[in-house]
């Protein structure tokens, strides 16, 4: 019974400057390298400027995997771009909130708003 | 409800954390506790496997213990390992490393969270003791009565301290002429007869030594004269905590109010890595 999660990332109308990761399932240290390896090319590309994780099918995450978004949150800042979060379910926002992630990276309730909220980052 | 109790025995491999979750999850529910509360203690559970598998059990080979009793009141959940890991601690290294890990407010940290923060957080009690198995045993407790929404917060001085604050403060302070923070900075020349403080600084500065360390250099820079450079030699520091930070914008305010200057010298990589990510590093000379 390993821990699965699907992971896609796509970019929107073609604009690498923005791009959504999915995340669906469960993530922990067992499948964090996997997710480290499909994310981390995308985070360290320097045409993304934004990054918006959708967690709406995202079940569960522990520790070590705030630990993976709290390095992202430090390299993409070094270099004035940003992590947004979307869409999380209560599990996932009592762990973000307790940790204290949330008071650096921004949240919205819906991709749409993340969306919205990365094109007038972009545009700015 | 009488009293039940589930023994489990596991191979050391965290290929099992799925398995070990869904019979957490089934217990908690089974216990009575709300739907919240499952996914916090679930949670817990996997915090405690992985340290137990990862750092006390040799993969694949150990045996990890997990043992759950439950009442109509609340849960006890024990996990213990027989200690053959490469990274296995005593329980009272264990203990002292957590306690380190509760000192450290840093939001950014990317390990160090899931016993000190998580852990003590969501549960009533947690006991670290040595185990029959050779390792250590982490037990904790939740009571039915204490599982309301919402959860507790954290113990006021483990709440993490926000950056937006500290670049509130930040922002307050008055920076030199915007530089680009590529461009290397021309520090100007200390003055001629200036009078000229040196501080030395060393190790490590977080919650657990703050007071010591900044102590002396706060009533220093309370009592320098018009006009004073205080250099701080950061040559043998290797690490600086947010409050610290906090300090070093203090006693730049405190310094501008007196027509002096505060100057870094020997900043290693991380301290400037930190300093760069609040900003202070073009508010303040920085050799």
């Amino acid at each position: 019974m390993p821990t699965t999660a699907t992971i896609t990332v796509n970019s929107l109308e073609n604009n690498d400057a923005i791009r959504v990761v999915h995340i669906t399932g469960e993530l922990d240290e067992s499948n964090l390298p996997e997710f480290e390896r499909t994310v981390g090319p995308v985070a360290l590309d320097p045409k993304t400027q934004i990054l918006i994780f959708n967690f709406m099918g995202l079940k569960f995450m522990n520790s070590k995997v705030i630990g993976y978004f709290a390095y992202l949150y430090t390299t993409l800042s070094r270099t004035q771009r940003k992590i947004i979060f979307a869409c999380y379910n209560q599990n996932i926002r009592d762990i973000i909130t307790l940790v204290g992630l949330d008071k650096v990276v921004e949240s919205f309730p819906t991709l749409e708003g993340a969306i919205e909220s990365a094109y007038r980052i972009v545009q700015a | 409800m009488e009293k039940q109790t589930i023994k489990i025995e596991l191979t050391a491999n965290l290929d099992y954390s799925a398995l070990v979750r869904h019979v957490a999850d089934e217990v908690f529910q089974n216990a009575q506790f709300s739907k919240a509360w499952c996914g916090r203690l679930k949670l817990v559970v996997d915090e405690l496997f992985m340290n137990a598998v990862r750092y006390g059990s040799t993969k694949d080979k150990s045996l990890v213990h997990l043992t759950f009793e439950y009442d109509g009141l609340g849960i006890r959940f024990v996990i213990e390992d027989d200690g053959s890991g490469p990274q296995a601690k005593s329980a009272e290294e264990l203990k002292a490393l957590i306690q380190r890990n509760e000192s450290n407010h840093d939001l950014t940290r990317t390990s160090g969270r899931g016993l000190s923060m998580i852990t003590r957080a969501w549960t009533d009690s947690m006991v670290i003791s040595s185990s029959a198995y050779g390792g250590i045993a982490m037990a904790f407790e939740k009571k039915l009565e204490n599982a309301s929404q919402p959860p507790p917060s954290l113990p006021t001085e483990l709440q993490p301290q926000p950056l937006d604050t500290l670049k509130v403060t930040l922002a307050a302070l008055r920076p030199s002429p915007a530089i680009p923070l590529s461009a290397p900075r021309i520090l100007e020349p200390i003055p001629a007869g200036a009078p000229v403080f040196e501080v030395k600084l060393a190790g490590e500065i977080d919650q657990s030594n703050l007071l010591e360390k900044i102590a002396p250099i706060s009533n220093q820079v309370a009592t320098l004269p018009n006009g004073s450079i205080l250099i701080l030699d950061f040559k043998d520091l290797t690490y600086i905590n947010s409050t610290f930070i906090g300090s070093l914008a203090a006693w730049y305010k405190a310094l501008q109010g007196k027509q002096g200057r505060i100057r870094l010298r020997h900043v290693n990589d991380s301290v400037r890595e930190i300093l760069t990510l609040v900003g202070l590093i073009n508010v303040l000379e920085v050799e």
